[in-house]
């Protein structure tokens, strides 16, 4: 019997890999469409072409252009970009594997999750500095950067339809109304059979169109 | 020394990227949004991503990535051609929302632009009139 749910590990990609816009929409389309009777190698299909291969290509060219240039001991000079003895290619590894790692764990676990990472990260950074004092030295600052984004970095938001601010976040999207009065004005042009009055509503229409969005609310001193 | 140079190679052809990007940002519809366009007013407007991904199949024939249509629809969102509002959550869809997406006004006149220049160039072409080239 076909299981109901989509395969997790493509859902779990397409949640973390997939686009930052609509992308709970686009979760739901394809779980609709799946329980509709597509295949699992469909689903796969559909997320292998919506994850942004560009961007993460882009994450990672960048993250290994700067660990090859902090790891370069030609600029740091022989002790390297973090002190210490100087272990070049480990050294690039370890710094892009970290760069990356900065870019997506802090957006990828949960609360609970990242305060067990980071202290798993202090323990293990605690034994190594136990046994290999000089790696330790060597690789601080890499578990205190990581550790500092799972603690502070949020997963990015995607961004409202128009700029709101917080007090039109907190008392409704403004913008909203103005689209429901365009649709019900769109509505009652096309149902008018009065030429003149189907003008004005098109008239009213645009003018609302062309609105600029609210922008900032000042608030009073 | 060839080694920096080198490496100012390398973030130079990052820029690589956003001029990529910027290209997806011009002004006149592309085919696949137009694709997407007609769709959506065929579907009376309220539409979300399934139906316009299965119109696409059906009018065209061919497989259509829902993740490809998302991307147009997004991309005309910002041209502000389409406008869109998040529906209710539902069992069904795993408790996801649906994304209703309809055409503007603006998105309207674009169509309307685009098909007349398009029939325009397809007027008085032999190869299309039966004639051989």
């Amino acid at each position: 019997m076909k299981s109901l749910n989509p395969p997790r590990l493509a859902a779990w990609l397409l949640e973390h890999f997939g686009p930052e816009v609509n992308n709970e929409a686009l979760a739901g389309d394809l779980c609709e469409d799946f329980r509709q009777g597509r295949s699992k190698a469909w689903y796969w299909r559909q997320v292998m072409a919506a994850i942004q291969w560009r961007h993460h290509l882009r994450v990672l060219l960048d993250s290994a252009v700067f660990g090859w240039l902090l790891s370069w001991p030609v600029i740091w000079g022989s002790q390297g970009a973090l002190g210490g003895a100087t272990i070049w290619p480990l050294d690039m590894v370890v710094i892009t594997s970290t760069l990356v790692a900065i870019n997506y764990l802090p957006g990828m676990l949960r609360g609970i999750w990242r305060a067990f990472l980071v202290l798993l990260i202090a323990t293990l950074f605690l034994l190594l500095g136990c046994y290999r004092l000089d790696l330790a030295k060597h690789y601080f600052i890499l578990p205190m950067l990581l550790s500092g984004s799972l603690m502070f970095k949020r997963k990015k938001q995607p961004p409202p339809s128009f700029p709101m601010t917080y007090r039109e976040l907190l008392q409704g999207d403004p913008n909203q109304e103005r689209k429901r009065l365009i649709t019900s004005l769109e509505g009652t042009m096309e149902q008018e059979s009065n030429a003149e009055l189907r003008q004005a509503y098109a008239q009213a229409i645009t003018v609302l169109e062309s609105q600029e969005p609210p922008t900032a609310v000042k608030e009073k001193p | 020394m060839r080694t920096a140079f080198g490496s100012l190679i390398c973030l130079h052809s990052l820029d690589l990227f956003v001029i990529i990007e910027e290209m997806a940002k011009r002004n006149n519809l592309g085919d696949f949004e137009l694709m997407v366009m007609l769709a959506l007013m065929r579907l009376d407007n309220d539409a979300y991503g399934v139906p316009i991904s299965r119109e696409i199949e059906q009018q065209c024939g061919r497989e259509v990535a829902l993740g490809s249509v998302y991307a147009a629809l997004e991309r005309l969102e910002e041209k502000g051609l389409v406008s869109s509002d998040l529906g209710k959550p539902t069992a069904e869809r795993g408790g996801k929302a649906k994304r209703y997406f309809r055409i503007t006004r603006n998105g309207l006149r674009k169509v309307q632009e685009a098909r007349k220049a398009l029939m325009k160039l397809w007027q008085g072409l032999p190869e299309l009139e039966g004639a051989r080239p």
